[in-house]
């Protein structure tokens, strides 16, 4: 493996300083489930890796009744599903932790990892996005708050400054007759990547109406994306089979897939309708 | 050459106290330096689990993980599994049942299997599955490895 120095900052404020100074120099370690082969195969040579893992204010899941449900980006994945009651209303987010890797992986990884990772088919972004995740970015020069959609440039690239850092998730409260959930496809059941995943987050009025809808894509274009076309179509019909079909036929609008080894960019435009269709039929059945 | 770092750690039961470069790898410690060679090295990237060892009571592929992000924390290699000393039920199962054939995947397999059953004593074969599904096995076709597990919950029971 290549040569680097590694620094393990205990304190929020030296995070900041450091990575302020060494701007492209240095390269942020959470779980290192993916950055540390990345390292290995040169596909990332950085020459200092920050460990963020010690850094308190990166290790925090708390209810904020002003804000919403507050998670450390550097918290493992393992404490999301071991605190699986602050996350009772967000089911989605469980069930796309659940498909990421093995438990070996689960142990060790985190949200800020994936998100920062910036793989188009990561798993916890599409139901991140689409249960409007703002993200707490902080740097030396101040912090700044931004919806998850707006934070990818392309695949493996964020729009962050140098020194900027993902500090914490701020997932709003579910509230009424509301549902989201994940699902993706994959030709393994487990230990594979997402060919299409789709995440979805519904508010329902009791008479049926759709109020507001989130439709979170994965992997059919060079980043994670919403289908703001379908959630355009749903919303202000009845949350109804035949509705969710139709808005499932446009879906295509917003997705520009690729062709590669996991499938062709017609195959995954097919299978987008088809799992975002049992994504919305779940969220239906789950609605109370 | 980076400079090297001092490090200290817990390995089934045992103290350590070693200078490391950042870039070597948890595996590679372990390994090579340590000399635990129970700890197998497969894919290399976080795939196989044939590196799997508990860290702080949970299982890490320690392929992925640098030697210096284990500082201060609790190890445990199938040497140190049940004290190293006799066998555990798991371990016998699996001899038993014959969960293995080569054997390079079963010490990651069972570390597994030991995780699995602290958090959820009594898996449905689809939870032991899904559990298991980090560590692949190239030789037994996993049905013996799953029965195995399901005999040494029985036994428990």
């Amino acid at each position: 493996m290549i040569d680097f120095e590694y620094i393990k900052p205990t304190k929020l404020s030296d995070a900041k300083k450091l990575l302020g100074e060494l701007k492209s120099n240095a390269k942020i370690l959470a779980g290192g489930t993916d950055l540390v082969d990345q390292i290995r195969t040169k596909k990332s040579q950085p020459k200092v890796l920050i460990d963020l893992k010690s850094i308190p204010e990166l290790q925090i899941i708390k209810n904020d009744n002003s804000q919403g449900l507050r998670i450390g980006s550097a918290l493992p994945l393992i404490k999301l599903q071991q605190n699986e009651s602050k996350l009772r209303t967000y089911p989605g987010l469980l069930e796309s932790i659940g498909l990421i890797g093995s438990v070996q992986t689960q142990n060790r990884a985190t949200l800020g990892g994936n998100i920062g990772n910036a793989s188009p088919s990561a798993d916890t972004v599409p139901i991140l996005i689409a249960l409007s995740t703002i993200v707490l970015i902080n740097s030396e020069s101040g912090s700044r708050k931004m919806l998850l959609e707006e934070i990818f440039n392309g695949p493996g690239s964020l729009v962050l400054e140098e020194g900027e850092f993902i500090q914490e998730l701020i997932i709003p409260f579910q509230s009424g007759r509301s549902a989201n959930h994940y699902m993706r496809f994959t030709p393994r059941a487990e230990m594979d990547i997402a060919v299409v995943g789709v995440g979805a987050s519904v508010l329902v009025s009791d008479d049926g109406i759709v109020q507001s809808v989130k439709i979170g894509l994965g992997a059919v274009a060079p980043i994670p994306t919403r289908s703001l076309n379908a959630e355009d179509f749903l919303k202000g019909k009845l949350f109804t089979l035949e509705n969710i079909e139709q808005a499932c036929e446009i879906l295509y609008l917003d997705a520009d897939p690729i062709s590669d080894i996991r499938g062709s960019k017609e195959y995954r435009l097919e299978l987008l309708k088809v799992i975002c269709k049992r994504v919305l039929v779940k969220c239906a059945e789950s609605l109370v | 050459m980076t400079t090297k770092k001092n490090l200290t750690f817990n390995i089934n039961g045992k103290n350590i106290k070693i200078e490391v470069e950042p870039r070597r790898t948890l595996l590679e410690v372990i390994r090579d330096d340590l000399q635990l060679t129970g700890t197998k090295e497969g894919c290399s990237n976080g795939n196989c689990g044939a590196c799997t060892v508990i860290v702080d009571d949970l299982t890490v592929n320690t392929c992925c993980i640098l030697a210096l992000e284990v500082q201060g924390a609790k190890i445990t290699t199938i040497e140190g599994f049940n004290d190293g000393t006799k066998l555990h039920p798991i371990q016998s199962s699996f001899i038993e049942n014959g969960g293995l054939q080569c054997g390079i995947c079963t010490p990651g397999l069972i570390l597994s299997t030991h995780q699995l059953l602290q958090s959820n004593p009594n898996p449905s074969e689809h939870e032991i599955r899904y559990a298991l599904a980090g560590n692949l096995c190239r030789c037994t076709g996993y049905d013996k490895i799953i029965l195995s597990v399901q005999k040494v919950i029985e036994n428990l029971n």
